[in-house]
C-alpha cells in the first residue's frame, strides 16, 4: 500500500475554521475538524477548532487541497518506506 | 439476530423494544446499573482542553478517583487505566473489552473519533497493532454507541415511538466537509428526553429545533428522496439517541467500517436488497444511490448486480427503481447472510 504524508502548517493556517476550504474539496475526505475546548454556555468559536488530516492514509494524492490552499499551508508527499 | 438483539430486544428488533426509549424506563434502568457502570457524559461543566501541539502540556480531568472497597468486589476497579488522544480515561481487559471507569467524564463521540484514530494511524504502518485496535474500537461501540441502518418504514415507525424529536447539525458533515454555518448540514435527529438538558450547551445543541412527529416524518421522506441513508444511534446503549441521514464518505461510523473493517460500529440492517431480473431494465439509477459499494451493473447483461454480502439493506436502491426491480429480502430468514450484521 502506498501511503501519502498530509502535512499541515499550522504556523501558516491559524484559523482554519474560518475557511474550510480544504474540508470541501477533499475527494476523499481525509481532513477533520475537531473541537480543542468546549465551554458551557458558549458556542465554539473558530479559533478553537483543529485542523487534521484525520484519514490520511485514503489520501490518493491528487494535490486538490494543495492547489485550493489560500495559506499555502498543507504539503502531500508519498512516504518513501514501503510498509505492508 | 444479532447479539444486540438478544441482549436488549426482549424477543424482537431492539430498536422496536419500548425499554429503549422511555424516559421512566431509562432513568429506572439508569438507577438499576448506576452501581457498576455510571459514567458522565461531557456537558461542558469544565472546560475541556486540548493542545494538539503540546499533548503533554494538555489538560483534561483528575483522573477518578478509586474508591478502595469497590476494588474488591469489582475486578474492572483493577484494570490499567488508559487515556484516549483527547485525554478522555477508559479501562482494558485482557480481551480488549473497553469500559468506562465510574464517574468519568466523557464525551463518546469523540471518544469514539479518538479510538478510531489510532486504527487509522496504525493502518498500513504498524499491521501487527491495527486487529487489537479495532477489536478496541468495537467493544467501544458495541458498549456505549452502536448504529444500525434502518430502512424508511421503520424510520417513520420510530418517529411514532420517541419523543421528543429535535433536528440538529450533522457532527460529520460539519466536521469532516466544514458545514458549519447555521442551518447549514441539518441532517440530524435527536430523540428522547437528554435533549432538554443540552439548551446549556450549545455545542451539543448544534441549533437544534424541535419537530412534531408529523413534520419529522416529512423530513425524513424528504431525505430519503434525496439518497440518505438512515441510521439509528444510540447513546449509552442500549438508549436510542438518534437518527441520522448518512452518506459516505462524511458519516464517521459507515466510514469506520467500509474503510477500516471496524464492524460494530454500525451495524446492517434488518433488510437485505435483492434484484428481480425479469423487471430490471438496466436504467443504473439505483446503482448512484447505493452508499456501501454493494452495487455495479451486469453490463453484458444490462441488469443490475447487487452483492448481497456487503448489501447494509437501507433500501434507498428499492425506492429510487422505477420498475420493481428490487425487493428487500428479510435477513434473519436469508440463511446465506443471517448472520452478518
Amino acid at each position: 500500500m502506498s501511503l501519502m504524508d498530509v502535512k499541515i502548517d499550522h504556523e501558516k493556517c491559524k484559523v482554519p475554521a474560518a475557511c474550510r476550504k480544504c474540508l470541501a474539496i477533499c475527494p476523499q475526505a481525509v481532513f477533520k475538524l475537531h473541537l480543542g475546548k468546549v465551554e458551557k454556555y458558549k458556542l465554539a468559536p473558530d479559533e478553537e477548532w483543529h485542523l487534521e488530516a484525520w484519514y490520511w492514509t485514503r489520501c490518493s494524492g491528487c494535490m486538490e487541497c494543495v492547489k485550493i490552499c489560500p495559506l499555502d499551508a498543507i504539503r502531500v508527499k508519498k512516504r518513501k518506506e514501503a510498509v505492508a | 439476530m444479532c447479539h444486540f438483539c438478544t441482549k436488549h430486544g426482549d424477543g424482537g428488533k431492539w430498536f422496536e423494544n419500548a425499554a429503549n426509549f422511555a424516559a421512566r424506563m431509562y432513568s429506572n434502568r439508569k438507577k438499576k446499573t448506576e452501581k457498576e457502570e455510571k459514567f458522565v457524559q461531557h456537558m461542558g461543566s469544565e472546560a475541556l482542553k486540548i493542545d494538539p501541539d503540546h499533548p503533554e502540556k494538555s489538560r483534561m480531568y483528575a483522573t477518578p478517583p478509586i474508591i478502595t472497597e469497590d476494588i474488591a468486589d469489582n475486578p474492572w476497579a483493577q484494570q490499567k487505566m488508559f487515556e484516549t488522544r483527547s485525554k478522555f480515561p477508559y479501562q482494558m481487559d485482557s480481551n480488549g473489552d473497553v469500559k468506562i471507569p465510574k464517574g468519568a467524564v466523557v464525551d463518546l463521540d469523540i471518544m469514539f473519533t479518538d479510538l478510531l484514530k489510532e486504527v487509522v494511524d496504525a493502518t498500513g504502518v504498524e499491521a501487527d497493532k491495527v486487529p487489537q485496535l479495532k477489536r478496541k474500537v468495537a467493544s467501544f461501540m458495541g458498549n456505549y454507541h452502536f448504529g444500525q441502518v434502518i430502512t424508511l418504514e421503520e424510520t417513520l415507525d420510530m418517529l411514532e415511538l420517541t419523543y421528543p424529536i429535535g433536528m440538529m447539525q450533522c457532527i460529520c458533515r460539519r466536521e469532516t466537509r466544514g458545514q458549519m454555518a447555521p442551518g447549514e448540514a441539518n441532517f440530524c435527529f435527536s430523540l428522547g428526553v437528554g435533549i432538554y438538558k443540552w439548551e446549556r450547551w450549545p455545542e451539543t445543541f448544534r441549533g437544534l429545533t424541535f419537530l412534531s412527529v408529523k413534520e419529522a416524518k416529512e423530513m425524513i421522506t424528504h431525505y430519503n428522496k434525496k439518497g440518505l441513508v438512515h441510521s439509528l444511534w444510540t447513546f449509552n446503549v442500549p438508549y436510542i439517541g438518534g437518527i441520522c441521514n448518512c452518506e459516505y464518505p462524511v458519516c464517521q461510523g459507515i466510514r469506520g467500517r467500509l474503510d477500516y473493517g471496524v464492524e460494530s460500529i454500525i451495524l446492517k440492517g434488518e433488510w437485505c436488497a435483492k434484484p428481480i431480473y425479469e423487471n430490471c431494465t438496466g436504467c443504473g439509477n439505483c446503482v448512484r444511490y447505493c452508499q456501501f459499494g454493494a452495487m455495479s451493473m451486469q453490463l453484458s447483461r444490462n441488469k443490475v448486480a447487487i452483492d448481497m454480502k456487503k448489501c447494509f439493506g437501507c433500501g434507498q436502491c428499492e425506492k429510487h427503481c422505477p420498475n420493481s426491480a428490487i425487493e428487500m429480502v428479510e435477513r434473519r430468514k436469508t440463511p446465506g447472510i443471517s448472520d452478518l450484521w
